[in-house]
């Protein structure tokens, strides 16, 4: 119950921002409408694992994982799904592939249906998970839908594979160069795609929650002189090295090599230190790099046109 | 800025501030800070609730009026208390852009933590000596839980502090070693309080 009220409360929150807005079935939406409907039905049989009776019945039986991986492939591959198809033309600089974007969602949200409903039948009638062998075979028909709805997953899994590779072969044609490919409403599609290491020349002010879309209203014209150097963080490899240790000391630890687990930890604590012993830690961007960049921006906009 | 939140299509708008919002290196490094010390505070309000619950279960082993050596104990806290005012001359030296003072009264400081951290393994061993080890009983667990954890900190602070040291020493008393002191400052204190609470909780109200 402490994980469905917030993130019931959640569903609202998506709910009202879609309410009175101009809903675009585009795949990002199309993934994120796909989420909410999945995630609600897994959160609410997560419900009914939180009432005791009930959870004492289904316990580790198949309705618990039904459940699972309702709200795992509903709440996170599917909202991951949606990022993916949103952000990519702002990460790579050219849009997706729709036609295989489409098999993909349609194989995913059908298939996901077809495989893990007949789960949720069965673990309700007591079959427990993990078995190897199933002594009645009025049981047969549920398995065989499932196993159905898993190769249907499977293409959609092939779909979006495809989706990334014809993504990428035809990336000329599908080339943005606006950086505002879906007319967006906040501060990220003001920049170009992929953005610059600085994101914005000139720091934008804020007046709305929809930045960019009140900007635009407002007859936003982008600055292209009197560019100054900017003030930037240095990259340090530090983070990713100790995660790197991390890890190592985490598998020593777990598998009780105690050397190992020693040395990792002291090689942690050395790291840390060393990386107290760097007081460079920042730069600017000269002036010319960033007139270079913002020119080229202006060279791509005015060539769309 | 200052502008007022507007949203009429007709308003004026200023898309960019004239000059760019500067935010010189380490300006939110105390809120940071304070933010790591809360969570912190979380780790030992949680060891404090489990001593709590478990401090007065014995399973049948020896108590604190038993196992514990107040007049040591006293002795303890005040090497912890005198070191928290030393470093507070640390930092009074620092301020004055006294290195030389800086680092003698860390030194100082670092003698008083190291004496302190003595003085609880000695406990620590004796009392695992005595077969009132942590395995012993619940009182036992989340007292060595709790107190120990409370010594790691303070290890952890020498280590900072010898770290420190160096820096000063090859860098002097710059911005960035200043900050790092303040930090250090914050946590060094931050253990003081900490152990006054494990003082009168575990110790001396376990004497009652």
């Amino acid at each position: 119950m402490i994980i469905s009220i917030p993130t019931g409360e959640k569903i609202f929150n998506w709910l009202f921002t879609m309410y009175k807005g101009k809903i675009r079935f585009e795949l990002p939406m199309m993934w994120s409408l796909a989420f909410m409907l999945t995630f609600v039905i897994g959160g609410m049989t997560g419900v009914m694992l939180a009432v005791p009776p009930a959870d004492f019945i289904v316990h580790n039986s198949l309705f618990l994982v039904a459940h699972f991986h309702n709200v795992i492939i509903g709440g996170v591959v599917f909202g991951v799904f949606a990022g993916i198809n949103f952000w990519w033309p702002k990460a790579f600089g050219f849009k997706m592939n729709q036609f295989w974007g489409h098999v993909s969602f349609w194989c995913w949200a059908v298939g996901f249906w077809l495989a893990f409903m007949p789960l949720y039948v069965v673990g309700l009638m007591g079959v427990t998970r993990r078995l190897r062998v199933f002594d009645d075979p009025s049981l047969q028909i549920w398995f065989v839908i499932a196993a159905l709805g898993a190769a249907v997953i499977a293409f959609g899994i092939f779909a979006l594979l495809m989706q990334i590779f014809m993504s990428i072969r035809d990336r000329e044609a599908l080339r943005d160069t606006t950086g505002d490919p879906w007319n967006g409403r906040t501060l990220e599609w003001a920049t170009s795609s992929p953005p610059p290491a600085y994101n914005f020349a000139f720091t934008p002010i804020v007046y709305d929650v929809d930045a960019w879309q009140d900007m635009k209203d407002h007859g936003y014209q982008r600055p292209v002189d009197g560019f100054r150097p900017i003030h930037m963080p240095k990259n340090t490899g530090a983070g990713v090295i100790l995660a790197g240790i991390s890890i190592v000391l985490g598998f020593a630890l777990v598998w009780h090599i105690w050397w190992l687990a020693f040395i990792a930890f002291a090689a942690l604590i050395a790291t840390a230190i060393a990386h107290t012993f760097n007081y460079n830690r920042d730069y600017y961007i000269p002036e010319a790099t960033v007139t270079e960049t913002e020119n080229a921006r202006t060279r791509a906009l005015s060539s769309a046109v | 800025m200052s502008s007022e939140i507007v949203t009429d299509p007709g308003d004026e708008r200023v898309f960019h501030p004239v000059e760019e919002p500067h935010h010189p290196e380490g300006h939110a490094t105390p809120l940071g800070f304070w933010i790591y010390l809360m969570s912190d505070c979380l780790i030992f309000a949680i060891l404090f609730a489990t001593f709590g619950v478990l401090g007065h279960r014995y399973a049948g082993g020896p108590g604190p009026k038993e196992l514990f050596d107040l007049p040591l104990i006293a002795l303890n806290t005040a090497m912890l208390l005198i070191s928290s005012i030393t470093y507070g001359f640390a930092m009074l030296q620092m301020h004055d852009g006294n290195q030389k003072g800086t680092i003698k009264w860390l030194g100082i400081t670092a003698c008083f933590g190291a004496a302190f951290l003595c003085i609880e393994l000695y406990e620590f061993s004796h009392l695992i000596h005595e077969g009132a080890g942590p395995g012993r009983s619940a009182f036992l667990s989340s007292f060595f839980t709790l107190v120990g954890t409370h010594g790691l900190h303070v290890t952890a602070g020498l280590i900072w502090l010898a770290v420190l040291v160096v820096q000063v020493r090859k860098y002097g008393l710059t911005l960035a070693n200043q900050r790092r002191l303040s930090c250090l400052s914050l946590f060094w204190h931050f253990l003081d309080v900490i152990w006054i609470g494990v003082f009168t909780f575990v110790y001396l109200m376990g004497m009652i």
